[in-house]
């Protein structure tokens, strides 16, 4: 072949001129290090990673640009013992980041408007209310004298007061059990010397108190430095380390998590960041161990390990010329260029071994080397550059990039195998070599699978059958936290988040023309059976708002007064405490005898005792535990008391805001049910919604629009990538049985990684998917080398110098992609197994498959 | 003596007219105080007779005190709460009649006996509200003097008590509201009509 003669006689020339062309090309790898270090950035914004006119994508931008405040979130998430720990923790830690500035533009407490506080009865259903306010007015006695006296010592008197109640008027003291429990637990754990408040919230509005949750939020929208792997970074380190300092935290009642798009982001880079660093460490020393094994001497791994750098930063200078933003997927085209260019430096320095061998002369060994095997790697780089660049024309641009660089990238590194090796080798002048290169096993098994080629070809035309039947099983698990490290605190603040619907994260977006259009549309969708609630400014207008104002009014008429104190006492004194103590103990004493039933009472008699004898500190500290939090609910009980009725004119701005656009444009928000949080069930979720509502966004559509379109655009690659190759082994090969010989194997090995996925088992996801066509890139090399050998009249396969370099060739790509299945990091171990998983298919195609094949027919010339 | 006459006169005059404006100032506070006035004076009145009086005479003679100065119908509708619409009129009216009796008995039976006694209404109001929260105390001849607090409105064209606040605090209207419930949750409006009229019974029993 004329291309065979003319890379010799560019070999030839490069020998020649061997020390220029490696100063050359050192000079040029400075250049390009320069220049890509000056230009090249990374983005970490995963939304650029799809074309912008896809449909999903600008209903996305809308609603992005309609709600900026819900933008790059990092969310703190708080939860504690009591709900009023929680509430003052929040605040506390609200106020704290509003007064930075440095790291944080907008902080938010949706949940804890006071307007909420105010109307917040009106939320309840009228039966609830109903007894939420039956069971306040039942502890009015108590509320009363707290209300004047917010202390134990009012406490106390008011306990006298019962007892007093009790003696001379039988009162009932049914109403007031479940808070004389509460009382006396507090009591019982303070005099233990383990103090802990007491909920008010609790004790008055019993389970109302988790109405609403356990947690409660923080909503911050951090200063980003763009530049950085980790954007958020120093905003939530800022953020941990004010929650630190909070007086809950401290004490380990309460706990603040940290999560939100910018944390999940973060978290998820800082995870993959850490696996890289680990996994080039190993990926090089062991494709050291494999070259040394391959090639025997320093001589020649050095050209091959120099040869891959040229190569690789000559494709950095190309992705900063051509691209100039890496994204997270093409970021990943290093691991590529490793595994996959360093096959044909191997495949020429075997060959070149092998030439020493048969002619002693270098220099004519090496010009035969690039005569023999330039072009079997001229074909192979541009097959595998035809199936990368078979990304380009998908809607996923993140791999359509990466499929440019890396499609370039192989033609580059064939420029370098064929210019800079030959020069750096000559320069280094390795020693002959007195030995045959190919392996003697690989002879013996060359004739065990020429005698039984027809059971072999048999077992894998069963295999291949096997596996075509298998490939509608193939599982593709479209939830994309299933690609994330699951152990970030992030992730797992997520998971705990999303087990309850009113915090899951996955829901619909509708934007309704007005007000009106959005209570249709939540009327339409409520029946769905996926669909668990429907949200929007509306919901913020109670319902039956008549019959609970007049229920909220009455139990007013009843408590206002008794909570509204002529005069409110000062702290009392230990001594007080105690003499109030004292009394309120024989008081309820001299009753305990009529109520010898009554454990709580009795129960509330021995902690008075204790108490009486206990020293100052331990009074002031139970009477610190007790009131702590009073004055807060008894202040919000008196405002929840004056609700007054709710319209939509009456929301306020800030509220109004996350829901209702300033052009009168209203957002619709569809919760999805336990079922729909597996990628079945959400699929199933938007499908419903989207048939009620077809311009439906929000993240649970983006989720499934991406993973269709990831799912499309790697399928279109798949086909693509295979026609490019066919269409350039035909042009190559200008014999359709050579192309044919090429590509069967290649289909088999991905029938085989089929069965493999299936009963392994390794499902599909989005990162691993990108494996796909990338064992299309690595397996034909292998095919073209053997068969074009076969075409030159070669008959011995295993035994060949090819095979070896193959074996080698494998091991370095599969080491490079193995050390991705050991990251921490889910996604990308996936990818990495299932690289390998397909690596190990092919070899086995390409080392039993073939030979079996080549030696069913007649051998050329 | 003309002369010290007129000087006289126009003194009175001027006594009167000053006790007068000064009338008129604290118009509005003693408009609210002089319910509960009075009813501390019914009171006083039936517990010097105390127990030498017979219980229906007593009770006659402080029956139309409270009449006038507690606005039952109110209290009883609002301690018995959201339900009281629903119960038929001659059951709201038997429950009327039995929460009146039940009530003057109340007070007729705990106030049986003088032994030095004091009440004081101090003159400053408290408005919360449409309401106004009159102070008073109850000091006996030895030991701690109990507040008590009134809470007046507006009903009928006079200043009604609507509530009393025991120690200032505690509410009758809620506790009673409390109880209500309770027995009204088992047996209904027929439920709370025995038990008023039972413990007026027992009441009047033990005050014999």
């Amino acid at each position: 072949m004329t291309m065979g003669r003319t890379i010799g006689l560019v070999v030839t020339f490069a020998q020649r001129w061997a020390l220029p062309v490696v100063v050359a090309g050192l000079l040029a790898a400075m250049v390009s290090i320069w220049f890509a270090a000056g230009h090249l950035g990374i983005t970490t914004d995963t939304a650029l990673l799809f074309s912008s006119d896809l449909p999903f994508r600008q209903r996305a931008v809308m609603l992005d640009r309609a709600f900026p405040q819900f933008q790059d979130l990092l969310v703190a998430v708080i939860d504690a013992q009591e709900p009023e720990e929680a509430d003052a923790t929040a605040a506390a830690l609200a106020s704290a980041l509003a007064a930075d500035t440095v790291h944080f533009r907008t902080v938010r407490r949706p949940d804890a408007l006071p307007w909420l506080h105010r109307e917040g009865m009106l939320f309840l259903k009228p039966d609830r209310l109903a007894d939420v306010l039956d069971r306040t007015i039942d502890a009015q006695p108590f509320l009363g004298r707290l209300a004047a006296d917010p202390s134990a010592r009012g406490l106390f008197d008011a306990f006298s007061l019962l007892a007093t109640g009790v003696e001379q008027g039988g009162m009932n003291l049914g109403p007031y059990q479940a808070a004389l429990e509460g009382v006396h637990r507090t009591m019982a754990a303070a005099i233990a010397g383990r103090p802990e408040p007491l909920s008010w919230m609790r004790l008055l509005g019993g389970d109302l108190a988790d109405m609403g949750g356990r947690y409660r939020f923080v909503l911050a929208q951090p200063v980003l430095a763009h530049g950085q792997l980790e954007a958020g970074g120093a905003a939530t380190k800022a953020m941990r380390e004010a929650a630190a300092q909070l007086e809950f935290v401290r004490s380990g009642a309460a706990r603040v998590r940290v999560t939100g798009s910018v944390a999940l982001s973060d978290e998820e880079f800082g995870t993959v960041a850490r696996g890289v660093v680990q996994g080039i460490v190993i990926s090089v020393t062991l494709i050291t161990l494999w070259l040394f094994l391959a090639v025997r001497s320093w001589r020649l791994i050095l050209p091959i390990l120099g040869t891959l750098s040229l190569g690789l930063t000559l494709t950095l200078l190309f992705a900063a010329i051509a691209v100039g933003t890496l994204n997270v997927m093409s970021v990943g085209f290093g691991i590529l260029f490793i595994g996959i260019a360093v096959d044909f430096a191997i495949q020429f320095a075997v060959r070149y071994r092998d030439m020493r061998h048969r002619h002693g002369d270098p220099v004519l060994a090496m010009t035969e080397t690039g005569r023999a095997v330039g072009a079997q790697i001229l074909v192979a780089a541009a097959a595998t550059s035809a199936g990368f660049l078979a990304f380009l024309p998908t809607d996923f641009r993140g791999v359509a990039e990466l499929g440019l660089i890396a499609g370039i990238g192989m033609l580059i590194a064939f420029a370098c195998t064929i210019v800079f090796l030959p020069a750096c080798i000559s320069l280094l002048r390795p020693r002959g070599e007195p030995a045959e290169v190919g392996y003697r096993w690989g002879v013996w098994l060359d004739s065990a699978i020429r005698r039984r080629r027809h059971p072999v070809l048999a077992v894998f035309v069963l295999l291949g059958m096997v596996g075509a039947v298998q490939i509608p099983h193939l599982r593709f698990d479209s939830d994309p936290l299933h690609t994330k490290d699951p152990s970030t605190e992030a992730m797992r603040t997520l998971y705990d988040l999303m087990d309850s619907p009113v915090t899951n994260p996955f829901t619909i977006t509708i934007l309704a023309t007005n007000p009106a259009e959005a209570e249709a549309l939540a009327q339409q969708l409520h029946p769905l059976s996926l669909v668990e609630n429907v949200l929007s400014i509306n919901s913020f207008v109670p319902a039956d708002q008549r019959q609970k104002l007049a229920l909220i009014a009455d139990a007013a008429d009843v408590l206002t007064i008794g909570l509204t104190p002529r005069a409110v006492a000062a702290s009392p004194s230990a001594e007080q405490i105690r003499a109030a103590a004292t009394t309120a103990q024989a008081d309820i004493e001299r009753v305990l005898p009529k109520r010898p039933d009554d454990r709580t009472l009795a129960a509330i008699a021995a902690d008075l005792r204790a108490l009486v004898g206990a020293a100052d500190a331990t009074l002031l500290a139970t009477d610190r535990a007790l009131t702590r939090f009073l004055p807060m609910q008894l202040d919000q009980l008196r405002t929840a008391l004056q609700a007054e009725p709710v319209t939509l004119a009456a929301i306020p701005p800030e509220l109004a805001r996350d829901w209702l656009l300033p052009d009168g444009r209203a957002r619709v928000q569809v919760l999805p049910k336990h079922e729909a949080r597996n990628s079945a069930g959400l699929a199933a979720f938007v499908a419903q919604v989207a048939a009620v509502a077809p311009q439906a966004g929000g993240s649970a559509v983006t989720i499934e629009a991406s993973s269709a379109t990831i799912v499309g655009a790697f399928r279109s690659a798949a086909l693509g990538a295979l026609v490019a190759i066919t269409v350039l082994l035909g042009v190559s090969l200008r014999r359709a049985l050579d192309a044919a010989l090429v590509l069967a194997p290649l289909l088999l090995s991905g029938l085989m990684t089929a069965i493999a996925m299936v009963l392994m088992p390794l499902p599909l996801n989005y990162a691993n998917i990108i494996a796909l066509p990338l064992l299309l890139g690595v397996g034909v090399s292998f095919n073209i080398y053997f068969v074009m050998n076969w075409r030159a009249g070669q008959t011995a396969v295993l035994g060949s110098p090819t095979a070896r370099a193959i074996l080698f060739s494998a091991l370095t790509t599969g080491t490079a992609f193995g050390s991705l299945a050991l990251s921490g990091h889910p996604g990308t171990a996936s990818m990495g197994a299932l690289l390998i998983t397909s690596l190990v298919c092919t070899l086995v195609a390409s080392l039993v498959f073939i030979p079996a094949l080549l030696a069913c027919l007649r051998p050329r010339r | 003596m003309r002369m010290i006459g007129r000087r006289a006169l126009v003194l009175r005059l001027g006594m009167a007219g000053g006790l007068l404006v000064s009338l008129a100032t604290h118009a509005t506070a003693s408009e609210v105080t002089a319910p509960i006035e009075k009813l501390y004076a019914a009171l006083l009145g039936i517990m010097k007779q105390g127990r030498s009086v017979p219980f229906s005479q007593r009770y006659d003679a402080v029956a139309p005190v409270i009449d006038t100065v507690f606005d039952l119908a109110g209290i009883l509708q609002v301690s018995v709460g959201p339900r009281w619409a629903g119960l038929p009129a001659d059951e709201q009216a038997a429950l009327m009649d039995a929460y009146r009796r039940y009530t003057i008995t109340t007070y007729v039976a705990n106030f049986d006996n003088f032994s030095g006694q004091r009440f004081e209404v101090l003159p400053t109001v408290r408005t919360i509200g449409r309401d106004e929260v009159v102070q008073s105390r109850i000091i006996p001849a030895s030991g701690a003097a109990r507040q008590l607090d009134y809470a007046m409105r507006q009903v009928g064209g006079g200043w009604r008590i609507v509530d009393v606040l025991f120690d200032g605090t505690i509410s009758r209207l809620a506790v009673q509201r409390s109880d209500f419930r309770a027995v009204m949750a088992s047996g209904g409006g027929a439920a709370l009509l025995a038990s008023l009229q039972q413990k007026t019974a027992d009441l009047q029993a033990s005050a014999q």
